[in-house]
């Protein structure tokens, strides 16, 4: 398929201000927006009041990476007639280090890109931010966990202590 | 006029640059789907986090009960999942998934009848605990139980949209012999390593209104025809076949018939 050469462009516009030209494909990578452009195809200018500069650059960057991504394994599946499952395989394994790579962030970015995805509704960045902030709570004590997060402790210890002798099945110890 | 933060859900935290977002401020839903990612036992025990998580997990809308990842004993595994089921009650639940093996083939037999016999019957009513919460999606990875007979309930559960069943009962034809079924959502049936008989396919494939996929995978099929008004795409994978199957499906798309027959 032919590209068209003159891509719409799209201006997104972030709560402090600051504006972000993006090609269209990449803007419709957010279902929030790609519901806003469908409603009205005439929109070029987006105010994300919910979301800063420095967030909403990350959430793009991540949209463009895998725009990229999938555009680079269509071209050469049309360049092949098929794709080769090695090489999409490698493909797939570089777009996962990249993923990787991308989420090394602190807790506060973390939780605000989990809070931008969401409300931009970019599934693939809200599993990857989830299963990130999902796999910093495995394996970590309640103290641990609340550290990391930075999570206020308001329950005191006898209400602790309530709350274990009332699920004991969940805090069993192994063997 | 339309109050300044509407995605936020306490006062206390302006939706500004300036905010610092701890897990705990982040809405429910993505708290939930944090806690669906995890591991059921360390998703509960985060109820004594805070205040905010006390009661949390009782709201998980996916579970995936899989023996293996609990790294406990069959019987702490039965310990925990029963609770779980029981105390989180009928909260909403999108997807179940139960995996539990007990053992290969080869360890079945050192459980004796009687064990295999409670534990046929605890997942039995898991399944039924899991059928009241309305799910959508079902899997059931159940190989190495041979005595299994499913629910009838999970052949009438009109919310399901999914069913997953990895068994292990080609010697067994009772494991699915639903007299009634009625799954008017159901889209995707995916069935593996049972013994399918004549009445029952039909039944399955008329009790289906709106499946549009079927996917059979070492099945040992017993029947002689299929008839589907509505289904799309059918597989059969590895299936050993008596005789003639005639396929009477007007809107297949895709027929893949790997190894079978």
């Amino acid at each position: 398929m032919a590209r068209s050469s003159t891509e719409n462009m799209i201006t997104l516009m972030s709560s402090d201000g600051e504006e972000f030209m993006v090609t269209e494909k990449v803007a419709r990578e957010c279902t929030t927006i790609r519901n806003m452009l469908e409603d009205d195809c005439v929109i070029t200018n987006i105010p994300l009041p919910n979301v800063t500069s420095d967030i909403l650059s990350m959430v793009i960057e991540y949209c463009m990476e895998h725009v990229a991504a999938a555009e680079k394994a269509a071209a050469e599946t049309a360049e092949k007639g098929s794709s080769s499952a090695p090489a999409a395989a490698k493909a797939n394994k570089d777009l996962e280090e990249w993923d990787k790579a991308f989420m090394n962030v602190d807790v506060y970015t973390l939780c605000d890109l989990i809070l931008a995805a969401n409300y931009l509704n970019v599934s693939g960045l809200l599993d990857l931010t989830i299963q990130t902030a999902a796999n910093l709570i495995k394996g970590k004590s309640p103290e641990q966990i609340r550290k990391t997060f930075h999570i206020q402790n308001d329950l005191s210890l006898e209400e602790e202590e309530k709350i274990r002798s009332q699920t004991p099945w969940a805090f069993e110890k192994s063997e | 006029m339309e109050p300044p933060n509407k995605h936020t859900r306490s006062n206390d935290e302006p939706a500004t640059s300036y905010s610092f977002p701890d897990l705990s401020t982040l809405p429910e839903p993505v708290l939930l789907h944090i806690l669906s990612f995890m591991n059921p036992k360390e998703a509960v025990q985060t109820c004594i986090l805070s205040k905010r998580w006390r009661n949390l997990w009782t709201f998980i809308p996916s579970l995936n009960f899989e023996h293996f990842f609990f790294k406990d004993t069959t019987a702490a595994f039965v310990h925990f999942v029963a609770n779980m089921l029981y105390f989180r009650g009928a909260s909403k639940l999108d997807t179940f998934r139960l995996c539990w093996h007990v053992g290969s083939q080869h360890q079945v037999s050192d459980y004796g009848d009687e064990i295999c016999e409670i534990h046929v019957s605890n997942a039995s009513s898991w399944i039924f605990s899991a059928l009241s919460c309305k799910p959508l999606v079902i899997t059931l990875d159940l190989r190495g139980f041979t005595n299994l007979k499913l629910p009838h309930a999970l052949f009438t559960c009109t919310s399901l949209e999914q069913l997953d069943l990895k068994l292990s009962n080609r010697d067994n034809e009772e494991t699915i012999g639903p007299k009634y079924v009625n799954l008017p959502n159901l889209k995707k049936l995916k069935v593996s390593v049972l013994t399918l008989k004549d009445p029952v396919m039909q039944r399955i494939l008329w009790g289906c209104p709106f499946l549009e996929e079927l996917s059979l995978s070492e099945c040992l099929l017993k029947f002689s025809e299929m008839k589907s008004d509505c289904l799309r795409h059918l597989t059969m994978k590895n299936c050993q076949g008596y005789g003639v199957v005639e396929i009477f499906m007007p809107s297949l798309i895709s027929l893949d018939l790997k190894d079978s027959w």
